[in-house]
């Protein structure tokens, strides 16, 4: 049911060899400055930067797409509402029962596709990010970047466990269709649903004291440690410089922009 | 490794445990299991079986219990629980409580790391330990991937990387197909062999034979400890208890009521094999099984003997009886 | 529920989002204890599998978002569960955006954690099966309230961003009303199932 971003974690790419602690990084910059442009021109060339890595992973675009639909629906409602407004502060294209709709201009054109680019580039660089390294690799990278133990291990074990309490879900749900149960949008399927919920929560404390039990079992104190080990080398440093280096030259030339003429959104 | 020189493995001594909500799961526990021995702990279902593994390694442990169980000789002390696993490693039944970690290498490889042990020793024994279960090359598996065969095997892989001496394990053949589940005693016989002392909880009354010297029935108390024939000679006691015998031992009690020759009621195919053999060369080369008028009906008083729904029955009629003799 | 995307919202909202979330993080982490890591994985885990289930409801089809239910059970380590989540929804899905993690963080783990003041106020320290109702009536408050919460704080923050989002805001929020109830139900339910079935569970 859980289809998965690592799905093509074992291509051979000179971005799948890129140690994923640099890439992490260096990946998660570049989305960072993407997001800070307000000048189209640079926004559009953060995404064909996207496309590049995207095209140089060997991920196939179709699966990119197929995943980026989710973004695309929560942005495309303000591609089409941000150009226009109710109040009369446009210019009046229509008036329908005393309401009137409005067109802003072509300046909130420039800034709603903007908006909708820099969504879809953000998405877009995490295949390159995520989608090149099996997860569990992921979690050890960060791991690797020193983020707090704690939060390492939950990561780790809340993605093993998803997919146990998946199947588990999946079993429950084949269990009420098999008696006849249809979801349908009324009060009774509601508090159905609700109630195999629970019942998965209540088998997942119950799970969580057996795993609990299992590592102090294993001699667990607080820490987990792994044997996998990270060898960065000169390859993956002039990655992290390239990739880096593009982030910071688009910021370099936002600032120059923001001094010159082009008619930028910036500000808003 | 902690080398003492007791003989003793484990030593309880009047265990009582209480569930939070009341339940009274463990009741005046004693029993001693020396070093080497393989002892199977038998039980119906929420006889504290579970229960008093997870006191073995003092996960679970209560003012009451304090002192009251001694591993190699040492009483355990609550706030060293992680240091248990050195001597004795517990394999839960459910292998996707033991295996948490995304890669199976990693779950053989975290009791050894947790236990301060070399890297390339760690590395050493996540290899043998695979290959001991016969997942050898399996480090870069994905648990999730496994089947339930696999599973279960792995669960004892990262136990095995610990190296205890003492392995308690919680149904490990249970929910096997016939493939995984001889795989698995195979591995279980191996470590008999080698001389670690083990604990088998179990339901499987046709693997005991093969596993055990030895079997506790446990049902919040120790109700029989003795060898696996003395137990399983015990059939009103196992039927109290809600468990039953060998099919092969069932089935040679239905043969001596055909007139087979036979004082000891062979426990396992092995027993199954000498004994024939032993009968038919004392019988020049022959068995003479018969038919009389009774034959049936001991036959049908050897089978009621092992089961359930007839003892229950029996229980019924008995009632019955009695509550219309009440009546008149 | 809608997780606000990159580039959406103004940078010092989704920067000053990050930066709550690291304060409330740690702070959550501190609290921790080594036991709590295996059951807030698991929690988190079931949260995160919950959430894929769709229901129907007229025309559109709405889903658990159960930010209010962590924060009843879970207290301030409902926080990190629900980053953890996250930061999961986002790496196997593109789910919602890498630079707005923060501030949706906030989003759903602020009102999380007001839900379990309400609970904590409202149904008291010694839930049972006798006292059942209670707390299933302060349970639904809690998970109504705290998508309301969700709600109100991302109406607040695309405004806060700039007026062109007016139209926006109106049509995100009006489309997530049915949500407010259907949370309110379930939690209810649910709520009055654990206090039923396994009350130790609210004492953890």
């Amino acid at each position: 049911m859980i289809s998965e971003i690592d799905r093509y974690a074992s291509l051979p790419s000179p971005i799948h060899r890129w140690d994923p602690r640099f890439r992490l990084v260096s990946i998660f910059t570049l989305i960072f400055s993407v997001v800070l442009l307000y000048n189209l021109q640079l926004v559009v060339t953060g995404m064909i930067s996207a496309i590049i890595l995207v095209y140089i992973s060997k991920i196939p675009f179709s699966f990119v797409l197929s995943r980026m639909k989710l973004v695309f629906i929560f942005v495309l409602p303000f591609f089409i509402i941000i150009p226009f407004t109710l109040t009369n502060t446009g210019l009046e294209i229509a008036s329908f029962g005393g309401i009137t709709v409005s067109y802003r201009g072509p300046e909130s054109v420039e800034f709603a596709a903007m908006i909708v680019l820099k969504a879809l580039t953000a998405v877009m660089l995490i295949f390159p990010m995520i989608g090149t390294s099996r997860m569990d690799i992921t979690i050890k990278a960060l791991e690797g970047l020193h983020l707090p133990n704690k939060l390492v291990q939950m990561f780790a074990f809340t993605y093993r466990y998803i997919f146990v309490l998946d199947d588990e879900f999946t079993r429950t749900d084949r269990a009420l269709t098999s008696r006849g149960f249809k979801k349908r949008g009324n009060l009774y399927t509601l508090t159905t649903i609700s109630k195999a919920i629970a019942m998965l929560f209540v088998k997942s404390y119950e799970r969580a004291d057996r795993v609990f039990y299992a590592m102090r079992s294993k001699g667990y104190a607080g820490t987990i440690a792994t044997l996998h080990e990270f060898h960065a080398g000169r390859q993956d440093w002039i990655n992290a410089a390239f990739v880096v280096g593009f982030a910071i030259l688009l910021q370099v030339a936002a600032t120059f922009d923001a001094f010159g003429t082009s008619g930028t959104f910036g500000g808003l | 490794m902690a080398a003492t020189s007791t003989e003793i493995a484990i030593h309880v001594s009047d265990l009582n445990y209480t569930y939070p909500d009341g339940t009274v799961a463990l009741e005046q526990v004693s029993f001693e299991i020396e070093r080497g021995e393989s002892v199977a702990l038998v039980g119906p279902n929420g006889a504290g079986k579970s229960t008093l593994l997870l006191h073995l390694n003092g996960i679970l442990h209560s003012r009451k219990s304090r002192g009251a169980i001694e591993i190699l000789g040492d009483p355990i002390d609550p706030k060293k629980v992680h240091e248990m696993p050195k001597k004795i490693g517990i394999v839960f039944q459910d292998p996707d409580d033991m295996l948490f970690m995304p890669l199976l290498g990693d779950d053989v490889a975290f009791g050894p790391i947790n236990l301060g042990v070399e890297k390339v020793e760690v590395k050493r024994r996540v290899a043998a330990s695979l290959e001991r279960v016969g997942l050898a090359g399996y480090e870069n598996r994905v648990s999730h991937h496994l089947s339930g065969g696999e599973k279960k095997r792995a669960a004892i892989a990262t136990v095995l990387s610990m190296e205890p001496e003492i392995i308690a394990m919680d149904e490990p053949t249970a929910n096997l197909d016939p493939k995984s589940r001889a795989e698995l005693i195979e591995i279980l016989k191996t470590l008999k062999s080698e001389g670690k002392t083990l604990i088998i909880v179990t339901h499987d009354v046709n693997a005991i034979p093969e596993l055990a010297d030895r079997v506790i029935v446990l049902h919040r108390t120790i109700v029989a400890d003795g060898t696996t024939r003395e137990v399983f000679s015990d059939t009103e006691m196992l039927l109290a208890a809600g468990l039953e015998v060998p099919t092969i031992m069932q089935f040679f009690e239905v043969l001596q009521a055909f007139g087979y020759p036979c004082n000891v009621l062979p426990l396992s195919i092995e027993g199954a094999v000498s004994n024939l053999t032993e009968t038919i060369e004392n019988g020049d080369g022959h068995i003479h099984l018969h038919i009389h008028e009774h034959t049936h009906s001991e036959v049908d008083l050897a089978r009621s003997k092992y089961q359930h729904h007839h003892h229950a029955a029996r229980m019924r009629d008995i009632y019955n009886e009695s509550e219309t003799g009440a009546a008149h | 529920m809608v997780h606000i995307s990159d580039g959406v919202l103004a940078e010092w909202l989704w920067g000053g989002g990050w930066a709550v979330t690291a304060v409330i993080l740690a702070y959550a982490l501190s609290k921790m204890r080594n036991e709590d890591v295996p059951r807030l994985s698991v929690i988190t885990a079931a949260v995160f599998v919950s959430s894929l289930v769709h229901i129907s409801v007229g025309p559109t089809s709405v889903h658990f978002i159960l930010n209010g239910f962590a924060g009843v059970m879970l207290g301030i380590l409902a926080y990190p569960c629900i980053f953890v989540a996250l930061v999961l929804q986002c790496f196997l899905f593109g789910h919602g955006g890498v630079t707005t993690i923060g501030i949706n963080a906030v989003n759903m783990g602020v009102p999380a954690l007001i839900a379990y003041l309400i609970f904590k106020t409202g149904a008291g320290r010694g839930i049972g099966p006798e006292t059942k109702n209670r707390a299933s009536l302060f349970g639904a408050i809690a998970g109504g309230v705290a998508v309301v919460l969700a709600l109100l704080f991302l109406a607040a923050e695309l405004l806060t961003t700039g007026e062109e989002f007016l139209e926006t805001t109106v049509l995100v929020v009006s489309t997530h009303i049915p949500i407010i109830a259907v949370e309110a139900i379930f939690t209810g339910v649910i709520v009055g199932f654990i206090a039923t079935v396994e009350p130790e569970l609210f004492r953890r």
